[in-house]
């Protein structure tokens, strides 16, 4: 039978029967191991798991079959490690373990998975002392020194818990046991990263496009994702796999437009990853291949920040995809991003992959990015303190405009005001726009300063609407101009979307309500009497 | 060689494990003094083992064969295997 009519069996495989017989047939296959990892790592009915490693035990110990037992070990671990540690530990006894498994890197998975089977309830931890007794020494060599001291002290504690003194002396003999089988052992020759990669990637060109490989697919991405992150001790890295695409098919990706990405990739992690996680990790740079460019970086959690991080990625996603506006804090680094992707006619596609796990995707493309940019744009802004006045009388913001058009010096004592209420009048008029950063007057300050008095009210309502705060406060009433909002709210409407503090808020809310009481008359949207 | 001593069980309600340690007790009786003593590690893991998966709620399907490790100058046949074929085995 073909290989992807076995595919075809085992991922429609309705019993355990039929799949121990399809991965049976499988091991008699080259890449049939990737086959198997491949079930292993989809989404594989709770009842059929346990088979997949009760079938590798005996039949897959062909060159490639390294591919099977290092997706078995990868994290996030099954809840029931039992049969694992009963496979185990029968490979370990019959001598199934030199070739090729402990050239690669289920070498050094292994420590992981017993130091997390060591943390377990006694049921499963003491039958991971068991098997340390008889794991072979190559099996042993593997683990590097410190993840083999922890291994040990661990067992020792389990061990000590122990009342009964037959069973609890011969969990001491099996860590006895251990120690000199690893000393006695050969020194461990680990395999490269390059070499297994190499290896992955023969495997899956020569799966062809089948059913076989689909099914492999989640396998060989995984271990792709893996072997990027791997490192010497048995910690299993989160990584973050970033593939950048033109917008549009026939545009070429030049160095201008990838660094364009990257970097405001590379902003945006700096954001979410300390914001959403609220752990220190980094992102690091690993790999890079071509093609749609493809960008590989490890992101350095161990422990729980993997969770926190993990957690964050799958926020992330649903950010990038959900209907739930953004919140200010995280809708600000979203449009950056989107305007860098806009520019460069960029698409990102962005998933995280920890051992078997693999995050929901972020995508943002032209069909994506506009919700993204919708919700962003609708998110409450946050009014920065200086785009609020602290300038009760308006009628001295627009005195300032008409000296400033006349080139006469704007003083405290033309205003009628002290030096600090100078300063806040001068700002006053730069947040309606009567000023520029300059203290230059502007066009619409000129204007002003032609009308007559009420008709400069009338102006300046449409200028305070139309400002930072003004805007913010209309959306904040949920109304459509000035004369939807409550004065009332506006020491609530600052403590909400300002970043003012304090006593500051009750000063500034005094000036947006004397602005609205001598502007609101005057409003284009007051009909006559 | 006497015939292989065994308990099986075969019902609709998850096997307890205070059942399953008064089998092995009986067992551990019928046991010849010798055959006894070839056992006394397979029987004080197996009865750590229905403990252990009675504080765990129970087990599932699997197959235990105790002792655990096989050591040099042990008979490799003085064994004590415990199979849970379907079903929770050995719950309080």
């Amino acid at each position: 039978m073909t290989l992807d009519k076995l595919a075809k069996h085992l991922g429609e495989a309705p019993t355990q029967d039929a799949v121990r017989t399809a991965c049976s047939s499988l091991s008699d296959h080259d890449m049939g191991s990737a086959v198997v990892a491949g079930y292993w790592c989809s989404h594989v009915p709770d009842g059929l798991r346990p088979v997949v490693p009760l079938a590798a035990r005996g039949e897959f110990r062909g060159p490639t079959d390294w591919i099977l037992w290092t997706a078995l070990l990868l994290p996030p671990y099954p809840l029931d490690a039992t049969t694992l540690l009963n496979v185990l530990s029968s490979v370990g006894e019959d001598g199934g373990w030199p070739m090729p498994i402990a050239a690669s890197p289920a070498g050094s998975l292994l420590g992981g998975f017993l130091l997390h089977a060591l943390a377990q309830p006694a049921l499963v931890a003491e039958r991971a002392v068991d098997l340390l007794g008889v794991l072979p020494g190559a099996a042993l060599a593997a683990l590097d020194e410190s993840t083999f001291e922890q291994l040990l002290g661990a067992a020792r504690s389990r061990a000590a818990e122990v009342v009964d003194d037959i069973v609890r002396e011969e969990l001491e003999r099996c860590i006895a046991d251990a120690v000199a089988a690893r000393a006695l052992a050969p020194p461990h020759r680990r395999t490269s990263a390059l070499r297994l990669r190499a290896e992955l990637d023969d495997v899956s060109m020569g799966l062809g496009a089948g059913a076989a490989a689909r099914l492999a697919a989640s396998a060989l991405t995984r271990l792709e994702a893996y072997v990027v992150g791997l490192a010497l001790d048995h910690e299993v890295r989160v990584v973050q796999r970033v593939q950048i695409k033109p917008s549009r098919g026939d545009s070429a990706l030049d160095d201008r437009r990838v660094g364009a990405a990257i970097s405001a990739w590379s902003r945006f992690n700096q954001w979410w990853i300390p914001t959403l996680s609220t752990t220190g990790a980094r992102a690091v740079p690993t790999a890079a291949t071509s093609g749609s460019f493809r960008l590989d970086l490890v992101v350095q959690a161990i422990g729980n920040d993997v969770y926190a991080v993990l957690r964050a990625a799958d926020q992330v996603a649903d950010q990038s995809s959900g209907d739930q506006h953004l919140i200010d804090e995280h809708a600000e680094p979203w449009r950056r991003l989107i305007d860098i992707l806009d520019e460069f006619s960029l698409s990102l596609h962005v998933v995280h992959y920890w051992g078997a796990f693999e995050s929901r995707a972020i995508e943002l493309t032209p069909a994506s990015m506009p919700g993204v940019r919708r919700r962003a744009a609708v998110a409450p802004v946050k009014v920065p303190s200086l785009d609020v006045p602290q300038a009760d009388v308006i009628r001295k913001v627009f005195l300032i405009a008409e000296l400033s058009s006349k080139a006469e010096l704007v003083t405290p004592e033309a205003l009628e005001v002290d030096v600090r209420d100078l300063n806040y009048y001068r700002r006053a008029a730069k947040i309606l726009g009567l000023l520029d950063e300059e203290d230059a007057i502007t066009p619409a300050g000129r204007q002003l300063v032609r009308l007559a008095d009420d008709d400069r009210l009338r102006t300046a309502a449409v200028l305070f609407e139309g400002s930072v705060v003004g805007d913010a406060w209309v959306s904040y009433a949920q109304g459509t101009t000035l004369l939807d909002v409550d004065p009332a709210s506006a020491a609530d409407f600052l403590a909400a979307h300002s970043l003012l503090t304090g006593k500051t808020i009750g000063r500034r809310a005094r000036t947006l309500q004397a602005w609205h009481a001598a502007v609101a008359p005057f409003h284009y949207a007051v009909r006559p009497l | 060689m006497a015939p292989e001593l065994s308990r099986t069980w075969a019902q609709d309600e998850p096997f307890r494990a205070v059942v399953g340690l008064r089998d092995l007790d009986e067992l551990y009786a019928e046991c010849p003094e010798k055959q006894r003593k070839r056992r006394e590690v397979a029987f004080a893991q197996a009865r750590r083992f229905i403990e252990n998966a009675r504080a765990a709620n129970g087990i599932g399907p699997t197959e235990e064969r105790f002792p655990r490790k096989n050591r040099d100058g042990q008979y490799p046949d003085a064994r004590i295997d415990i199979h849970v074929m379907t079903g929770l085995a050995f719950v309080p």
